[in-house]
């Protein structure tokens, strides 16, 4: 059984696949998810107050890449694109799809913190002589951050499981590292040792969202 | 007095067919008190909503004796920004809205906070402040822009009767600097203590204002008196 699973010899001969997967991982995760942000800021403020057109394009890119699943969207960036004479890496469309799928949700979450302010505090910043932009960078979006730190983060999280995702287009990421030495050693403890990974990388992530959560729900 | 800070002539402001005031005409004289009065419903905020450019008149001329010192309003809800202390409540707009340094700004703002005697109170988060103090801040927050004059819906809504004292001696401190001072209340004792001239907005129409002592006084005009009649229990403010 140890043996098997927990074979300490496959794993120190795994560990440096391992730990470039990881470090892979850990890069795209982190590029998507900053883009992700980025996009759904961008999203969100011209879904709110753009003008018409770009607000119905908004509300049309969020609903189809909420209803997208990763992994199609991902397959068709990777193997599709390159017939209209696109062809991307496999780093390159992993995080393209991710992020694609992240600012969706990212701008209906900043979306919903923006209209959790209050009106009255724009009118408060309006009788004080501020611009528009101001008022949104001073007094809106700084409000609003705090209200979606929870679900953001939450957001984050998914972004960084489904970065194994990417092991489907050959991308050698902790997870794709992980199989390719299952096969060399016919031995399953390089996948044990990576779910112990993500594992080790998420599990904090969502703990904090807990207490995040537990602070925000309290009255302050 | 001949110098009017402030002055609107002819306005008309309707919600739809629902006409609020029409023909409405008033004028501000430096380190005035005004106190307008008037049923719920009478239009007295959108009046003040109007003059502070919150909302548009259908009709009417505004005009104030300097432009470059403007207006200021205190809400009745005071509306400080919860993410910033009350310091930072004060500088945002010294800073955003009239450019000035950081030091600067900060000096303009201890002196504003002085100014409604909160100037050890600048590191307070809006929470940690009692209502009076929110509202004192807002004031504050009004006051460092150097307005020529202040607009306040419902001072005294949510302050007690000491609080309420409190408030009128910070006016008068304000209109003693020569600041003119526009509210609007349901609070008849207030207006009666603390205003210089008190008018009644209802139906539409502004009565002329008056001395708080001739308008509370038995030869105030018959509209005046109807609405002060005796056996009408003042409104509830409409927001606790």
């Amino acid at each position: 059984m140890l043996e098997t699973f927990f074979n300490g010899e496959v794993l120190l001969r795994a560990w440096p696949l391992l730990w470039e997967g990881l470090l892979l991982t850990l890069q795209l995760g982190a590029l998507s998810i900053v883009l992700g942000w980025l996009g759904g800021l961008a999203l969100a403020l011209l879904g709110l107050y753009g003008p018409a057109p770009l607000r119905a394009f908004v509300r049309a890119y969020v609903d189809v890449f909420r209803a997208l699943p990763v992994l199609v969207l991902l397959i068709l960036v990777y193997y599709a694109l390159p017939f209209v004479g696109l062809s991307l890496s496999a780093f390159a469309s992993a995080t393209l799809a991710l992020a694609a799928v992240s600012s969706a949700y990212t701008s209906e979450i900043v979306r919903a913190g923006i209209e959790a302010v209050p009106e009255g505090q724009s009118e408060a910043g309006r009788v004080l002589g501020l611009s528009f932009p101001q008022i949104l960078r001073l007094i809106v979006l700084p409000q609003a951050f705090r209200l979606v730190i929870p679900p953001l983060t939450g957001n984050s999280i998914n972004v960084l499981k489904d970065t194994a995702l990417a092991s489907v287009v050959a991308m050698p990421d902790l997870l794709k590292q992980a199989t390719q030495a299952q096969a060399l050693e016919a031995n399953p403890t390089p996948l044990i040792a990576a779910a112990g990974l993500y594992l080790l990388i998420l599990l904090p992530l969502v703990a904090m969202v807990r207490r995040l959560e537990r602070r925000l729900g309290r009255p302050s | 007095m001949s110098a009017v800070v402030l002055s609107l002539r002819g306005a008309r402001k309707a919600f739809g067919d629902d006409e609020l005031f029409a023909g409405l005409s008033l004028e501000l004289a430096p380190g005035e008190h005004l106190c307008l009065l008037g049923p719920s419903g009478a239009g007295k905020s959108s009046l003040l909503r109007c003059i502070m450019g919150l909302e548009a008149l259908d009709r009417g001329m505004l005009s104030l004796a300097d432009p470059t010192a403007g207006l200021g309003l205190v809400f009745q809800d005071f509306r400080l920004f919860p993410h910033l202390d009350a310091l930072g409540n004060v500088t945002l707009a010294l800073r955003a809205a009239q450019g000035l340094g950081a030091g600067e700004a900060e000096e303009r703002a201890l002196d504003a906070l002085a100014q409604v005697g909160l100037d050890a109170f600048g590191g307070k988060m809006p929470g940690a402040l009692s209502g009076g103090q929110q509202q004192r801040v807002a004031i504050a927050r009004a006051l460092a822009l150097r307005p020529a004059v202040l607009l306040f819906d419902e001072p005294t809504s949510a302050l007690d009767p000491e609080r309420t004292a409190e408030l009128g001696a910070v006016l008068r401190g304000l209109t003693a600097r020569g600041v003119a001072l526009l509210t609007v209340t349901h609070d008849l004792a207030f207006a009666e203590h603390w205003a210089d001239a008190v008018a009644l907005l209802r139906e539409g129409q502004l009565t002329m204002p008056l001395p708080a002592v001739r308008f509370f006084g038995p030869e105030a005009p018959a509209a005046v008196r109807a609405f002060l009649s005796p056996g009408v229990a003042p409104e509830e403010p409409s927001e606790p």
